[in-house]
């Protein structure tokens, strides 16, 4: 994103969408949070997910301080949850001034053997599970959007 | 060996590859070990399982999650393919 990727602060958060989203209304935060992260040198990744909100913010640290705390005023979610806070040497989403890709709620019990990336994510008291379960979210993410780019590219 | 009991003891998502396999969503599987991933397992409409490695490269489709799960398992072979940069990427908006 930039050639001054020093001082970068990554951030992940979960929360509760007051209202459910529909197509319209992510449609509307992404274009408002692409616009203004552009603008902040900021890169990240949205998910939505029956309701909730998993958001990361990469950047310079005081401008994503800065963002995470207007975030928390936004009336627009409740129960904000900071998950990860780690400073980054290089950034997971330089392509993405927020990417997106929809993904749906699980509809049964993971796999036997399987770890559950949200349960590992939101409520593991372990924070290497939660680290690899942000890692796994991001790998998950980078497959899905090759494929939409490949698809894209085939239309 | 006699099976571990769940009641007193962590899950274990270890297998014994030292792979950690977790579950995305429904039907897609992502395997690491030591903090690298070693690839993912789509699960096909026709209930198939096309496992790819890390670098979207397919490793087989296979009638049983666990032989997706054991064909990424193993060490990939070294390739001219494996000095190619990993999966390259362009924002969709």
């Amino acid at each position: 994103m930039t050639a001054t990727d020093h001082g970068l602060l990554s951030v992940l958060y979960t929360s509760n969408a007051r209202a459910p989203f529909g197509d319209d209304e992510l449609r509307k935060l992404l274009a408002q949070s692409r616009a203004s992260n552009a603008r902040k040198d900021l890169t990240g990744m949205l998910l939505y997910r029956g309701g909730r909100f998993v958001q990361v913010l990469e950047g310079p640290e005081q401008i994503v301080r800065d963002l995470v705390a207007t975030i928390a005023e936004d009336p627009r979610h409740s129960d904000m949850r900071v998950l990860i806070e780690q400073p980054v040497g290089r950034r997971e989403f330089s392509d993405w001034t927020m990417g997106y890709q929809p993904i749906a709620e699980t509809t049964g019990a993971a796999p036997e053997g399987f770890r559950d990336t949200f349960d590992d994510l939101e409520n593991s008291r372990d924070p290497s599970a939660t680290l690899r379960a942000a890692r796994e979210l991001s790998f998950w993410f980078r497959v899905k959007s090759q494929r939409a780019q490949q698809n894209a590219d085939a239309d | 060996m006699s099976p571990v009991d769940s009641r007193s003891a962590p899950r274990r998502p270890r297998t014994g590859t030292g792979i950690v396999w977790a579950r995305v969503e429904d039907g897609f599987h992502v395997g690491s070990r030591d903090g690298d991933f070693v690839g993912y397992i789509d699960r096909l409409p026709d209930g198939r399982y096309q496992a790819y490695d890390s670098r979207s490269r397919s490793a087989g489709t296979f009638p049983e999650l666990t032989a997706a799960m054991r064909a990424l398992a193993s060490p990939p072979a070294a390739t001219p393919a494996a000095d190619q940069p990993p999966i390259e990427l362009r924002e969709i908006r």
